[in-house]
């Protein structure tokens, strides 16, 4: 091997250029270590070159060895531009692989409906309870007493044909109407009272308007000074919450035996008709009496509302019995 | 109730239209459901006058008639036999509509033909082919039919509340409406004469207490023929066919007063006697509807000499009703009692015209006034040559009295109870005007209520009368006045099943609503003890309280599997029932139900799997830690309605929660589901009761933890509680948790073996584990489990 700095320039320079080849070439990262190692590493090409400059002469050194070094750092160079080059090309080889069709459907879990007469019960009983109305409940499975007679709906009472009862063995009735709620709350409260009873009520009644089961919600307010129109004041905010602000409600003479006088409450819909929403009054005297109260001290309304109807007219239900068949279609929708 | 405006004409003058009357009816109480406007069904008929009829020359049927129109003569063919000189007629001209008929010239056989006289079938007035329609003579022609014969009318429909029995009539809402407006009150014709004494019949009232009254009057010589005109045309209007002269009389002052009459042929009043008594248990009799009823001692029967004639306030008996050949009327107006007519009516189930209005207590001073009209109807209206006349003597057997209150009455009560002054001059006019009768007493005001309201009774009925009389508008709308009070136990009650709902919801599980009864069979597959009675079911369907929420959901399943739908999940919260003592209310308890059915989670990029029992039991654990009360035992248990090997009961502490399962193919069959079906049926106070778990927050290990996984191979008796259980037991307190991620049965382990894997993780709350700590404990545990249960490390 000639040994001066022209050829070891060359020699140098010959490095350079297979470096630069054998980078070029490389297809994946996991080779370049060895490639370089080919070059750089403690048996590779840069050994012998070293041992060349043993045989050059003191003053001939330094800039052998300035020569060297540069060669060198210029041979890890290319590698490293090598090894960018791989990283990114695998990278974008990863991103590749993982690119999807974003239309396809994702991972779901439908929510469940929640039924519409809960729905309105829901909105309903939020309504009252901000106002103060207390929330309670009570038997389903009713005495004639309570259900009829405590309710100023004696055994003869034309009313009780308004009301097609269902009979239950032992002389019992399937409550035709949460109105029983008031006497059994005011049995055991003294006034104030002020409560609503939302809950199943049962009519032996079936067809497109009338379901053998329904729902209703019960409220009462007994204090000293409860007068009619604190009964138009409270019912008139809670329908105008419940339908729209600048809602039409209209209050016309009624009858149900255990208020007096009595008061059905329409609202204008939107088809510019009156549609009965609910039914109230002031609690009839003899209820009172009933009950224990005394109806000179104490007086105060009640009313009632049918949610049933109520969830048909806010969702557009034309059968009620759609609301009792549990149709999966059905039920999706709220 | 249905109310002609024609009819109510002849009681009152009607200033308000159609629509200011509908509001003031339904703003005084009576409301008015519906308006229904009966039309002529033809345009541009006139009256005419028949001057000549000669005989068709081409045909026998067929009249050459002359018909005058008042302004000409034209010449009409007509095939009516009934077509003749003199009569008038209602013609319909050239360019007249009849029905969906043009009338045009026309040529019949040859002759020419200017328009059509018109039948009463023909002007869509009745059913009767019987020739031309023959106009009252003397009227004056070429006038437009429509203003010369009551045809067109309106009817409002009135939905009467249960109290008002008294606007059960013309004459009633006339009143009511006199009362509103002001105006005066005119009533009906009621003259008789009364120069043929005839012979007094005999009435006997057994029963006093429910028949306070029995008016008996007779009418001789009458005959059966059709009513006028303008009578059918008023009947119709309401709804009433007509029969002839004689019953729409009855039918007539039925509707006029709102007294229900009954006209017995005299003939067959045997012994011409009539006695009110209670019926002999057993005996029969065919009422007007050819049905034959049996009675029993609650009934109340009208008798003659001989046996019973008519149900008393209900309906008559078939043998003595008026025939074509009636000559002698015994016309009955009576008062019977409300609750006696009602019990009657209900056991028969026979709800009449006659026995409404008895419910409803008519106003006894009406019998002698309604009776006297019909005799007045009757001889007025008798078939032309007949000379009917009326026995003067009338029996009014009126054995007590049917008393209405008169209430002591305060005016500054009204005040009290509305929330508004109304003056004491107002409240005393707007209770006349209904006419009830004020007088002063002492400091306040003694009110007589008149025989027609049975319904006011005190004093708060009254203020309903001022408050109506005066609007319901006067009363203010007073500012809502709010009151608060702290959550009761009723209430966070609600608040905690509000979350449960909307927990289920988010897991995609609909809320389901079902009847509260279901079938005897039905229930059966799942309860072996009987539930409540429902007596009057409205089908077999509906017999039975229910004592479980999955029978119902389970028809659900049902049903939309029918419609094609696989994939639900439903609950239900609902009351079941429990019978205790005969006659005691049952115990309620509110349960929750979920039904299951589905492939679980399936998305295009998975394979589709069967759900199993543990999608349900983890859902219901998800639940039961939400509600936070979560489940600490699970128990395998046997329901003849749940798989033998997929079922179980669910604790929460030594509460039992409900039972978890995959529903038993058998009942999949016979109820026409297709399965897997999972189910769930749980107590709704253990989710809602105490949490047994309440939030305190706990210091966290912040020093690492070591997991080691074991294999233990065992007999498959041995359950995945008992490991973990033994595990809490060897009492490690290094062992942070240790969970189940694997079970293994195959060919390697014999039949009756399998194996678990366990994951342990161990973990020191004060220092980092040493490898050599954490390998003395877990083998301490793989000996403790080998040993406990004779099982193997793998």
């Amino acid at each position: 091997m000639p040994c001066d700095l022209d050829s070891l320039k060359r020699e140098l320079q010959k490095l350079c250029c297979d470096a630069q080849e054998s980078s070029q070439q490389l297809k994946r990262v996991a080779d370049l270590p060895e490639a370089k190692a080919r070059f750089l590493g403690r048996k590779g090409a840069f050994g012998p070159v070293m041992r060349l400059l043993g045989q050059l002469s003191p003053e001939e050194r330094p800039a052998a060895g300035e020569l060297i070094n540069s060669a060198k750092s210029k041979v890890d160079g290319c590698f490293c531009e090598a090894k960018m080059r791989l990283e990114q090309a695998a990278l974008e080889a990863k991103l590749q692989e993982g690119r999807v069709d974003v239309t396809m459907p994702g991972r779901r879990l439908l929510p469940g409906g929640m039924h519409p007469v809960q729905r309105v019960l829901d909105e309903v009983t939020d309504l009252l309870g901000e106002l103060g109305f207390e929330l309670v409940s009570g038997p389903e499975v009713e005495t004639e007493h309570y259900n009829f007679d405590l309710l100023n709906m004696p055994a003869d009472h034309p009313a009780r044909d308004m009301q097609d009862t269902f009979f239950v063995e032992g002389g019992l009735v399937l409550r035709t109407q949460t109105s029983p709620m008031q006497v059994r709350t005011m049995e055991k409260r003294q006034p104030p009272v002020r409560v609503m009873a939302p809950g199943k009520v049962f009519r032996c009644d079936f067809d497109a308007t009338h379901s053998p089961t329904f729902h209703q919600l019960e409220g009462l307010w007994i204090d000293r000074d409860v007068t009619m129109a604190d009964l138009k004041g409270i019912l008139t905010y809670f329908l105008r919450r419940l339908f729209g602000e600048d809602r039409e409600v209209r209050f016309r003479p009624s009858f149900f035996p255990f208020t007096e006088p009595s008061v059905e409450v329409d609202v204008r819909n939107d088809a510019g008709n009156w549609m009965e929403v609910l039914g109230a009054g002031m609690v009839h005297p003899q209820v009172l009496r009933n009950v224990g109260y005394d109806p000179e001290q104490v007086q105060g309304f009640a009313f009632g509302m049918g949610i049933d109807r109520l969830a048909m007219v806010r969702y557009r239900i034309t059968d009620i019995r759609a609301l009792f068949e549990n149709d999966q279609r059905f039920l999706r929708q709220f | 109730m249905k109310i002609s405006l024609n009819w109510l004409r002849r009681y009152i003058d009607l200033d308000w239209d159609v629509e200011e009357l509908t509001r003031r009816l339904t703003m005084a109480g009576i409301e008015v459901e519906g308006v229904e406007e009966i039309r002529a069904q033809f345009n541009g008929v006139i009256t005419a006058y028949v001057r000549e009829v000669k005989q068709h020359p081409g045909a026998d049927k067929l009249h050459l008639a002359k018909v005058d129109t008042g302004s000409e003569i034209l010449d009409i063919v007509c095939g009516a036999p009934n077509c003749r000189e003199g009569l008038t007629v209602a013609l319909a001209p050239i360019g007249a509509t009849v029905g969906e008929m043009k009338i045009k010239k026309a040529k019949l056989r040859g002759e020419p033909s200017f328009g059509m006289l018109c039948s009463e079938f023909e002007l869509g007035l009745s059913s009767s082919h019987d020739g031309i329609l023959e106009l009252e003579p003397g009227l004056p022609l070429g006038r437009p039919l429509t203003e010369v014969l009551p045809i067109e009318d309106t009817v409002l429909e009135l939905s009467l509340t249960a109290n008002r029995g008294d606007c059960l009539s013309h004459l009633g809402v006339a009143r009511e409406i006199a009362a509103l407006s002001g105006k005066t009150l005119k009533y009906p014709e009621l003259s008789l004469d009364l120069s043929h004494e005839g012979e007094a019949i005999s009435v006997q009232i057994d029963a006093p207490d429910r028949c306070a009254r029995y008016v008996g009057r007779t009418i001789h010589d009458v005959k059966v023929g059709p009513s006028p005109f303008w009578m059918r045309r008023l009947l119709e209007a309401v709804g009433v066919r007509s029969i002839n002269n004689l019953v729409d009389v009855t039918n007539f002052v039925l509707f006029e007063y709102g007294q229900p009459l009954h006209a017995f042929d005299l003939r067959h009043v045997r012994g011409g006697r009539i006695q009110v008594r209670t019926a002999h248990e057993g005996e029969k009799m065919a009422t007007l509807d050819g049905v034959e009823r049996s009675f029993c001692a609650s009934d109340l029967l009208i008798c003659d000499g001989v046996g019973p004639v008519a149900v008393a306030g209900v309906m008559g008996g078939l043998d003595s009703e008026v025939k074509a050949d009636t000559t002698d009327i015994l016309l009955e107006s009576a008062w019977f009692q409300p609750s006696s007519v009602r019990l009657t009516a209900r056991r028969l189930g026979l709800h009449s015209e006659s026995s409404h209005r008895f419910e409803r207590d008519i106003d006894v001073d009406m019998t002698l006034d309604a009776s006297a009209r019909a005799m007045h109807l009757f001889c007025e209206l008798s078939a032309p040559g007949s000379k009917p006349w009326v026995s003067a003597l009338l029996t009014d057997a009126h054995p007590r009295k049917v008393e209405r209150p008169s209430i002591l009455f305060k005016p500054c009560e009204t005040t009290r109870r509305l929330g508004v002054e109304i003056p004491e001059e107002e409240q005393r006019n707007a209770l006349n005007s209904l006419g009830f009768k004020v007088s002063d007493e002492g400091g306040g005001w003694r009110v007589a209520v008149p025989g027609w309201r049975g319904d006011v009774h005190e004093g708060a009925d009254l203020i309903e009368e001022i408050a109506r009389f005066v609007g319901y508008d006067r009363i203010p709308t007073a500012v809502p006045r709010v009151t608060t009070h702290a959550k009761t136990d009723e209430e966070l009650r609600a608040q905690k099943l509000r979350n449960l709902r909307s927990f289920l919801s988010h897991r995609g599980v609909h809320q389901a609503l079902n009847y509260s009864f279901l079938s005897e069979e039905l229930q059966h597959h799942f309860v072996a003890e009987p539930g409540l009675q429902v007596v009057n079911p409205l089908g077999e369907e509906q017999r039975v309280l229910r004592q479980m929420l999955l029978p119902r959901l389970c028809l659900n399943v049902a049903h939309n599997q029918r419609h094609g739908i696989r994939d639900l999940c439903l609950f239900e919260i609902g009351r079941v029932f429990f019978p205790r003592q005969p006659g005691e209310q049952p115990e309620e308890r509110e349960h929750l139900g979920l039904i299951w059915t589905a492939f679980a989670p399936h998305h295009w990029s998975a394979k589709e799997r069967e759900l199993d029992f543990f999608d349900i039991k983890g859902l219901i654990e998800d639940l039961a830690a939400v509600m936070r009360c979560p489940v600490t035992r699970v128990e395998a248990v046997e329901r003849s309605w749940l798989h033998p090997g997929a079922a179980a009961q669910l604790f929460v502490g030594d509460r039992v929660l409900g039972v978890v399962g995959e529903l038993h193919p058998q009942l999949l069959n016979a109820l026409e589901m297709s399965g897997p079906v999972l189910v769930a049926e749980l107590e709704l106070d253990v989710l809602t009761g105490e949490s047994t778990s309440s939030i305190r927050f706990e210091e966290f290990g912040r020093f690492p933890s070591v997991t080691r996984d074991l294999a233990l191979r065992l007999k498959k008796s041995i359950s995945a509680a008992q490991v973990l259980a033994a595990v809490q037991d060897l009492g490690l307190d290094i062992i942070d948790n240790c969970e189940i991620f694997d079970e293994y049965c195959g060919c390697s382990l014999a039949p009756d073996e399998r194996s678990l894997g366990l994951s342990v993780t161990y973990r020191a709350s004060d220092r980092t584990l040493t490898d050599n700590e954490v390998g003395q404990a877990h083998g301490r545990l793989v000996q403790h489990l080998e040993a406990q249960f004779d099982a193997k490390q793998r």
